[in-house]
């Protein structure tokens, strides 16, 4: 028996026989979801010919605000509401989510930055007398800067294809089996998420990550270059 | 002929405030174009540090240094660099080649900075190599060279740079008798055939036998100078 209030208000109710039990990946979705003919229900709400809502997925997301003023110009007497407005808790959490991300990206920049410094400042000190050798036969300051730089630059050049290729293959094979989050399913289900992730990693997205590494290592070699500039070629000759 | 270096009551004091050491003390020495100069003196007499000032790698703390007639002492340290590169060939004990280039590479980095053109730099790093015996070991690296191949390597590199002179530093504490000899002879010769002034600081009694000029230092100061 399923419980309805229908399009007058009054509680009405229908007889139905299970034909199937469904599973997907929210839990939360399934316990109180019941699929059944259109007209089944329709008679039963007294809503022969109409429907009380319905709802519009969109492939992209950004778009959402631009379709639901679409909407709303084109159906004045409908209310037209965005997941946002439907779900401000979802929309504070999905929001809260974006910035964590950026706080983890700034994290993994930041770690990135404190590996060249010390693989840069490392190089650097390992060939002190090497340098010293440089300044001592007239290779000026700028030079010995930009060949430090330039070093850190390829030596991320030669990370990056290798940070493409890893990332391609991690994420599309997680993309194709997904990321079974089951032992957090509870939580989860709570704002409707699913139990399984499947990650998509957009093409547009790698040219941020690399030019904000390559910005990255940039500054990183910065100290170390530094460093090489303040030896005394006099001293540095003679290191070990 | 004329000084190509002059030094006037050059002195290098370390820890002046604490512990001060006088390792070189109110020197004056002169040196003539053509000059194949010994410094010599036990370990700590200042040998070293006297080159490093004669060759602008460090500042004194009294006195001057003058490079034909410039004086070198109150010069920044972008102006020395460039000053060096122009003027100032250097041999070092420890060779100090760049182990990644080949011979060549190493004596023709010096012409880079100079900015010479790449034909000028491959034809000179070539002539340079063969004259010092390494004309079948141009494409080879440091690692693949004996010392003394190496230390010959750094010789056409303090060369290629076309200096006024040339400074070594025990340029042969490295090396067994035979490269030894072969190193003098190659010095030798360049000083007598290209007059190239050497100056360069030794502990070996046959590079001093060699040497046209002794000059021998005791706790920073000369104790005599001989010239043969």
């Amino acid at each position: 028996m399923l419980t309805f209030q229908s399009k007058t208000g009054d509680l009405t109710a229908g007889s139905f026989r299970i034909a199937g039990i469904f599973r997907s990946r929210n839990s939360s979705f399934d316990q109180v979801t019941v699929f059944t003919r259109f007209d089944d229900l329709a008679a039963i709400l007294g809503t022969t010919g109409g429907m009380h809502e319905i709802a519009v997925v969109l492939k992209e997301g950004q778009k959402t605000n631009a379709v639901a003023a679409g909407l709303k110009k084109q159906y004045p007497s409908l209310l037209v509401q965005t997941w946002t407005e439907l779900s401000p808790q979802m929309a504070l959490l999905s929001g809260i989510m974006d910035q964590m991300m950026y706080i983890i990206i700034g994290i993994i920049l930041l770690a990135l930055m404190f590996g060249i410094i010390n693989t840069m400042l490392m190089a650097v000190l390992e060939r002190q007398r090497e340098f010293g050798m440089l300044m001592a036969i007239g290779m000026n300051k700028p030079r010995v800067f930009a060949m430090i730089v330039l070093e850190s630059v390829m030596l991320t050049c030669a990370g990056i294809p290798a940070g493409i290729l890893f990332t391609s293959l991690t994420v599309g094979s997680l993309a194709k089996h997904g990321i079974d989050l089951s032992s957090f399913s509870k939580a989860l289900s709570q704002y409707g998420f699913s139990n399984i992730i499947y990650p998509v990693l957009k093409q547009s997205m790698f040219m941020p990550v690399i030019l904000m590494t390559a910005l990255t290592a940039i500054l990183s070699a910065i100290y170390p270059a530094i460093k090489a500039l303040r030896f005394k070629p006099a001293e540095a000759i003679h290191k070990i | 002929m004329g000084n190509i270096i002059e030094s006037h009551h050059l002195s290098k004091t370390y820890n002046p405030d604490t512990i001060p050491v006088h390792a070189v003390n109110n020197v004056d020495l002169a040196v003539e174009e053509g000059e194949f100069t010994a410094l010599v003196g036990p370990s700590g007499s200042g040998k070293t540090t006297l080159l490093n000032l004669i060759g602008g790698l460090d500042y004194p703390t009294g006195g001057e240094v003058k490079i034909e007639g410039v004086d070198i002492t109150n010069m920044s340290e972008n102006k020395l660099i460039d000053f060096r590169l122009k003027n100032i060939g250097f041999v070092f004990q420890a060779y100090n080649l760049i182990p990644v280039l080949t011979a060549s590479e190493n004596v023709e980095f010096v012409m880079l900075l100079q900015k010479t053109s790449k034909n000028e730099r491959e034809k000179r790093a070539v002539e340079l190599l063969t004259e010092v015996g390494l004309k079948d070991k141009l494409n080879k690296r440091p690692s693949e060279l004996s010392g003394g191949q190496q230390q010959r390597v750094a010789v056409a590199r303090a060369l290629a740079s076309k200096p006024r002179f040339i400074l070594a530093d025990e340029p042969t504490a490295n090396l067994d008798s035979v490269s030894t000899e072969n190193l003098l002879e190659i010095m030798a010769k360049l000083n007598k055939e290209d007059n190239m002034t050497f100056i360069f600081s030794t502990h070996d009694q046959r590079v001093i036998d060699k040497a046209r000029r002794v000059v021998t230092l005791v706790d920073g100061k000369i104790v005599s100078d001989t010239k043969k």
